[in-house]
């Protein structure tokens, strides 16, 4: 019936149509605000302001970019960031591991007391830490000092820990037991066999810790006070001063700020939508 | 190249990174002494980054007159400032010297946050009759001082000079008068450059309200900017004397400025639409609205001199305000340099004061632009620096010579603003009558500024 195929192929085109056409739509409401920022970031400030946000720069420039690092500290901003960044990851990640698998594979007792305990601690609201924090760091002399944005979050978190080790568990006990059997210590365990085999997840905690390294910005805004050691969200917030926005330079250093993310996201792509699915949802 | 070695790769350049960055961030930054020569440690702090650019050329000389004092300046955000510098000074971080704009100098000044200068100021023996005397009025309190002046503000138009021309006015008016009866010349020159989209202007028969093109004002719901000067204009006040417990913005006089700011130029469609210029009917969107050409005038302090000059498309003057039944008044407001009280470094932070206030500093601040220095001899610098860029920012000069009327001072009172720019937003919007809002607005003021005021 040769009517009713081409019937059914339209719907299924008509049906395409719809959902890529929905698609488009959600991508623009998503892609719009980035993009009209880039568009300003390479206009001066009389032309932001006198013109629409969509239209493209009459007078291109890189002036905006050569005077947030000419003029204002945006070099020592995104240095800060990055050391934050880079201490945070790679310790959140080791310390997160060893911890997930003392969980998942080792026995000891209340340990899932422990780990249930523990991470109860998902459910405590950031803020409501952030003041006995700060009064700790504060009597530490700690404040303004790179520490003080590595310390809380370094050792690990509930979440990534929570991560791995539902991830650990599902590695199978045999290999665990041949290497103690073949003599491994805990150590070379967690090093030879278990690294190799949670790559995904490793992969995953990796991508979570840098996008919340880079973009915190809650505790470093209270816990920091000079341009030495803020990081470059802090810089940006400092910079949008409600007397003469500049908005030429804020959105530049915008741009600035999330070009990492995107080239990151580029290239991790896959294991971004892997996290995705491995976490239920994206924090 | 295989993805796999694409990935040790960037992983390797981010190690890379990672050890550059680490070696080259400062010894402080790890909160590791750094050695410093034996030097005091000054912070400074502020929150205009345009600003900074010029107060780090004079504290470089500062340093160097200063071998034994460092001084690093903090940029706080203006949003968070007030909170930050509180939350600084109560955990003992405050920086050594900071920016004080009048909202918060009540609170800081009762509740003992920042130093009493009094003492140091008649030690060195200063002459402060070089200061505009209202601004030092500002930044004392029970006969004290806590600051010495460093710039100050008023209020007046920004022209879009293109528009004028073609609207006739090649020279702006300077003697328009208002009054909230019949609006005066103010009024009638507002009518003459409104244009609706066919070119017709607001005195013209066929003039057509639903689609103008450009309106003459704004009149918004912001104390500094708009309504607090024609308040003093009509002989009314936000308070009756500073550190008031109680506000005298519902007076008659108030209700009928407020009548004419609303009403009676919204009413006339010369000013736009208090929707369109902010949340409440305030000054949000005033600077777009202007540089989009929606404006014809904008009613400002002369803080948006960078910005203004930054505009392209058209030409930029400036123009006094009108003058009230009661003169042509406008609001004064300047900032002073507080001294944390808990400072361990007094003498040093005091030091930074004195030089921040004396002629060599306001002269390098006034030269390249920044503020109008405080010391009413160097004012001239300031003006000559705009007029070399094309903007005559004379008419602030001559209002700050004339009749002006101090910013309020009172504790709490940025939130009494805050609450304030909430509750007159109806009577902007044109949804609530100028006397129910007024009514509303002093008794939530009252409260504000009661609940911490001084006794006695």
């Amino acid at each position: 019936m040769p009517t009713t195929s081409a019937e059914a192929r339209t719907a299924v085109y008509l049906r395409k149509i719809i959902y890529v056409l929905a698609l488009l739509l959600i991508a623009a409401v998503f892609i719009t605000p980035y993009l009209f920022a880039v568009l300003a970031s390479f206009k001066p400030l009389g032309e932001i302001q006198s013109g629409h946000a969509w239209n493209l720069p009459r007078h291109f420039t890189f002036d905006n970019f050569t005077t947030i690092f000419s003029q204002y500290s945006f070099g020592t901003y995104l240095l800060n960031t990055a050391v934050v960044t880079i201490i945070l990851t790679i310790g959140q990640v080791a310390f997160s591991l060893m911890g997930a698998y003392a969980f998942a594979r080792l026995r000891f007792p209340g340990r899932d007391a422990l780990f249930w305990g523990y991470l109860a601690m998902l459910m405590v609201p950031n803020v409501v830490t952030m003041i006995p924090l700060y009064v700790m760091m504060s009597k530490a002399g700690l404040i303004n000092t790179y520490w003080v944005m590595i310390l809380p979050y370094v050792f690990g978190t509930p979440y990534a820990i929570f991560l791995m080790r539902q991830y650990l568990l599902s590695i199978p006990g045999e290999v665990i037991e041949a290497a103690r059997l073949d003599g491994c210590s805990e150590f070379t365990i967690l090093r030879r066999v278990i690294v190799p085999m949670a790559r995904p997840v490793i992969i995953t905690a990796t991508i979570i810790a840098i996008i919340f390294g880079w973009n915190n910005f809650l505790w470093p805004l209270i816990s920091t006070d000079s341009a030495a050691v803020q990081p470059l969200t802090v810089g940006i917030a400092n910079f949008n001063s409600s007397f003469a926005q500049q908005w030429n330079l804020v959105l530049a250093a915008s741009l600035v700020a999330l070009l990492p993310m995107v080239i990151l996201f580029a290239v991790f792509q896959k294991h971004i939508v892997n996290s995705v699915n491995l976490t239920g949802a994206s924090r | 190249m295989k993805r796999r070695d694409f990935l040790k790769l960037s992983g390797l350049g981010a190690t890379v990174m990672g050890a550059t960055a680490l070696t080259g961030c400062s010894a402080q930054g790890w909160g590791l002494p750094a050695s410093n020569g034996g030097r005091a440690e000054l912070t400074y702090a502020l929150w205009d980054p345009n600003q900074q650019k010029g107060y780090q050329k004079s504290i470089d000389v500062f340093m160097k007159l200063n071998p034994h004092i460092r001084v690093t300046i903090e940029q706080v955000s203006y949003g968070n400032y007030q909170q930050k510098i509180t939350q600084q000074y109560i955990s003992g971080n405050a920086p050594d010297v900071f920016w004080v704009n009048t909202p918060w100098i009540g609170d800081w000044v009762v509740g003992g946050v920042m130093a009493d200068i009094t003492s140091r100021i008649a030690h060195a023996g200063l002459d402060l009759s070089i200061y505009n005397p209202d601004l030092l009025r500002l930044h004392q309190y029970q006969g004290k001082t806590f600051g010495l002046p460093k710039d100050w503000d008023t209020i007046a138009f920004f022209t879009n000079a293109t528009h004028l021309a073609k609207c006739g006015f090649s020279k702006v008016p300077t003697d328009l008068a208002w009054n909230p009866k019949d609006g005066g010349s103010y009024l009638h020159f507002l009518k003459q450059i409104t244009l609706d989209t066919k070119g017709r202007n607001a005195l013209d028969p066929k003039f057509d309200p639903g689609s103008i093109a450009v309106y003459g004002t704004a009149a918004t719901n912001d104390i500094q900017g708009c309504f607090g000067n024609f308040f003093a204009m009509n002989g009314g006040a936000v308070l009756p004397h500073p550190y008031a417990a109680e506000s005298v913005l519902d007076s008659p006089q108030n209700v009928a400025t407020l009548t004419f700011l609303t009403q009676m130029l919204q009413g006339a469609h010369v000013a736009i639409p208090g929707n369109q210029t902010g949340p409440n009917g305030d000054s949000t969107n005033l600077q777009t609205l202007f540089a989009s050409g929606h404006i014809a005038l904008w009613q400002t302090g002369d803080w948006n001199a960078t910005g203004v000059s930054q505009l392209s498309g058209f030409k930029i003057g400036a123009m006094p305000l009108p003058t009230g039944p009661k003169g042509r008044i406008s609001v004064l407001n300047g900032l002073c340099d507080g001294i944390a009280a808990n400072t361990p470094h007094p003498q040093e932070a005091w030091k930074l004061v004195k030089w921040l206030g004396s002629k060599q500093s306001q002269e390098i601040m006034g030269q390249g632009g920044y503020i109008w220095p405080a010391i009413v001899d160097l004012d001239p610098a300031f003006n000559r620096y705009w007029r070399r860029k094309g903007l005559d920012m004379s008419p602030f000069l001559a209002e700050s010579r004339g009749q002006t009327v101090n910013f309020p001072v009172a504790s709490g009172m940025q939130e009494a603003l805050n609450d304030l720019t909430v509750a007159l937003g109806p009577a902007f919007l044109r949804t609530r009558s100028p006397a129910a809002a007024l009514r509303a607005a002093q008794r939530i003021f009252d409260y504000r500024i009661s609940y911490n005021a001084p006794k006695g």
